[in-house]
């Protein structure tokens, strides 16, 4: 019973089964092998994260952003759904929240608001009418939610 | 060849033994209670043997059982003891380390949910799919060997447990566990330094190939595999590199690829990886777009598998050393302790297979059972349940342990302190390995505070998650910005982390800390 040989459905003679045990050391220690070859090649520079450079550095300076983006679409009569940069800084809007001095409810609130933009500044079409009222006041609620957004020591922003 | 090589070898060669110990602990425990408590007759029972269950059977045990592809060796070498069709125990080996309740949560919270779950469907499809093809190619005729005689209570119980565990640790489970381990080790030894970070770039279409050529020698604990793969969506890296590295990283190692070859010829285990290839290829690429995280920019890079290139920058005047220098940093004391019960029992084994050749031991345990125990008030629990309630103990020990490996968020943001503390100092002082030494264990604290806090709440906020997500971040544009060597940037990211430390914090102890 507590015997450990184990019972064997398909048997293979034992020299096969080292054999076998050989041919996997040996194909493991071919790597090894080749590493000599490649001894020589010095470690990779590690990789770095890039940003766009219209990123903003605060939730203070996104909200500015995109109210300038988005009066410059409404007096130049351009769609803003070309506009992949200002589809970026909505897109940006929680992270950027989450990096300010918002508290959770407010937190909530601008997440809320960057979602009812995006699909009007998504949709084709130039800003105007309902649409662009619908626009003014998530863009009024969120420069509600910038003065909570800033440091209480006086830090404007939280990068500056 | 490099004077660095064989340190690297060890070095992630033990690492991974450390890892791999309590997964291993489990496994032989497993072992010993299939063997004692159920038997052959049993253990055939309990995987289906015969049934259109099996396979299923099989996939579930193993999603609920805490090993992983160098603690499922044992297990699997004692399904063939009971002569269980080389479908369902193949399935088993590939699906019991991929997931266990510890690496589930981590993964469902730290991951996108949705995709963690895809990934368990789709190891389902692979495991049942692959299992049927193989048992229909390569049929076996698995007779029920002959019953064996149940071991008596009391004594003879317990040795026959002992006995079993330290044979197979000490034995050919030890063996391929050994074998499994060269893979990392070589891996550890020949691929340079960060080679591996732009390998697995969501636009590189030949990512989840490349991963296929990796993730086989490689091993990873359930959750290893697990963070690797958050690391993976934290980046936007390919996502079907990720599933073909939970699949493969996770659920195969050389030891286990050796085993199947020793144990069903070279034809039959070629036969059973090509299988699993073919069903998991087109999953991966089929997963790729639809899972892809929307909200992460992509980062071009990975620092999930830096973990498998070689751990020293350079030559070290003294490799031994070094060696020695870079375990004792990165390996707390607790974690020798599982190792170190491995290893007694592997010398217990060794010990008895020299003191006992004529098997004397095992004479005594198969004397028959007594009729009835010796005191009056005694009860005599039948094999079968106990052995339920062994393995059942070992799935709830392991969702236990949950709690005690993800605590309240009070006590990760204390435990915490020192990590942030060391990575932010070392950063001041433009130490590159330091940094990178603490930041990787400040990003894990923070993991672990997110899990603990689901799990003590059964969900977290957004804000929750953005709040940790944040601290990440920085701190890994601190890690690149201390090998630039700029510090005009360092300092203004040690400042941003002090404040998106605070923030959290504040966050998870005013609102989270009410939780158990």
């Amino acid at each position: 019973m507590m015997c450990d040989v184990s019972v064997r459905v398909c048997p293979v003679a034992v020299p096969r089964r080292q054999r076998w045990l050989s041919l996997c050391c040996l194909l493991l220690a071919l790597p090894l092998l080749s590493g000599c070859v490649q001894s020589s090649i010095e470690g990779e520079e590690e990789a770095h994260h890039e940003f766009p450079p219209h990123r903003p550095s605060s939730f203070e300076e996104l909200v500015s952003e995109l109210q300038q983006r988005v009066t410059q679409h409404q007096l130049q009569g351009s769609i803003p759904g070309d506009d992949s940069e200002l589809q970026d800084l909505v897109g940006w809007i929680p992270e950027f929240a989450a990096d300010s001095e918002l508290k959770h409810q407010d937190f909530d609130n601008a997440v809320s608001l960057g979602r009812q933009l995006q699909p009007e500044l998504a949709d084709g079409g130039v800003l105007s009418g309902d649409r662009a009222e619908r626009v003014g006041k998530s863009l009024q609620g969120l420069r509600e939610l910038v003065l909570r957004s800033r440091d209480p020591h006086g830090r404007v922003s939280e990068t500056e | 060849m490099d004077a660095m090589m064989i340190p690297g070898f060890f070095y992630r060669a033990f690492v991974s033994l450390t890892e791999a110990s309590p997964f291993v602990l489990a496994g032989l425990m497993t072992t010993a209670v299939l063997r004692t408590f159920f038997g052959i007759a049993g253990t055939r029972r309990l995987f289906g043997e015969g049934t259109r269950s099996a396979l299923l059977r099989a996939w579930l045990l193993g999603m609920l059982l805490p090993v992983c592809s160098l603690g499922v060796i044992p297990v699997v070498r004692e399904l063939r003891r009971a002569r269980i069709r080389g479908g369902t125990v193949l399935a088993f080996a590939m699906s019991g380390p991929l997931f266990n309740p510890l690496s589930l949560l981590y993964g469902l919270t730290l991951s996108e949910p949705v995709a963690i779950l895809t990934f368990a469907f789709c190891s389902l499809i692979i495991v049942t799919a692959a299992g049927l093809v193989y048992d229909w190619l390569f049929p076996e005729h698995c007779e029920e060997p002959v019953a064996e005689p149940v071991v008596a209570f009391g004594l003879q119980r317990m040795a026959a447990l002992f006995s079993v565990t330290v044979r197979e640790a000490s034995g050919a489970s030890g063996g391929w566990l050994l074998l499994g381990l060269c893979g990392v080790g070589v891996l550890g030894a020949v691929l340079p330094q960060n080679s591996l970070q732009h390998s697995f770039n969501a636009d590189n279409a030949m990512a989840p190939l490349l991963m296929m050529l990796l993730s086989i020698p490689v091993y990873a604990t359930p959750m290893l595999a697990m963070s690797q793969l958050g690391m993976m969506f934290q980046h936007a890296n390919s996502v079907g590199a990720a599933f073909i590295l939970l699949i493969l990283g996770a659920g195969t190692n050389p030891g286990l690829i050796g085993w199947s070859v020793a144990e069903f010829g070279w034809k039959r285990a070629a036969g059973w990886l090509l299988l699993v290839l073919v069903v998991l290829l087109p999953l991966a690429y089929g997963v790729q777009d639809p899972l892809f995280p929307t909200d992460v920019e992509p980062a071009g890079h990975t620092h999930a598998f830096d973990i498998y290139c070689r751990p020293f920058s350079g030559n070290e005047p003294n490799p031994l050393q070094a060696l020695r220098d870079r375990l004792s940093r990165d390996l707390a004391p607790w974690q020798y302790r599982p190792l170190m019960l491995v290893g007694l029992l592997a010398a217990a084994g060794v010990v008895l297979r020299v003191a006992d050749r004529r098997g004397r031991l095992e004479a005594w345990i198969r004397k028959p059972v007594p009729t009835r125990p010796a005191g009056r008030f005694d009860l005599v629990i039948p094999p079968s349940v106990l052995g339920a309630l062994s393995l059942s103990g070992l799935v709830v020990l392991s969702v236990a342990g949950c709690y005690a490996a993800y605590p309240a968020p009070a006590e990760s943001l204390d435990a915490m302190t020192d990590a942030r503390i060391g990575a932010l100092s070392a950063a001041l002082s433009l130490d590159h390995a330091e940094t990178k030494y603490w930041a990787e264990r400040y990003d894990d604290w923070t993991r672990r505070m997110e899990v603990g806090a689901w799990l003590r709440r059964g969900s977290l906020s957004d804000y929750h998650r953005w709040k940790t997500r944040i601290v990440r971040e920085k701190l890994e544009l601190l890690e690149h910005e201390v090998e630039e060597g700029d510090r005009e940037l360092v300092l203004k990211l040690v400042s941003e982390i002090t404040r998106a430390h605070r923030r959290m914090s504040e966050a998870y102890r005013n609102e989270l800390t009410d939780a158990w």
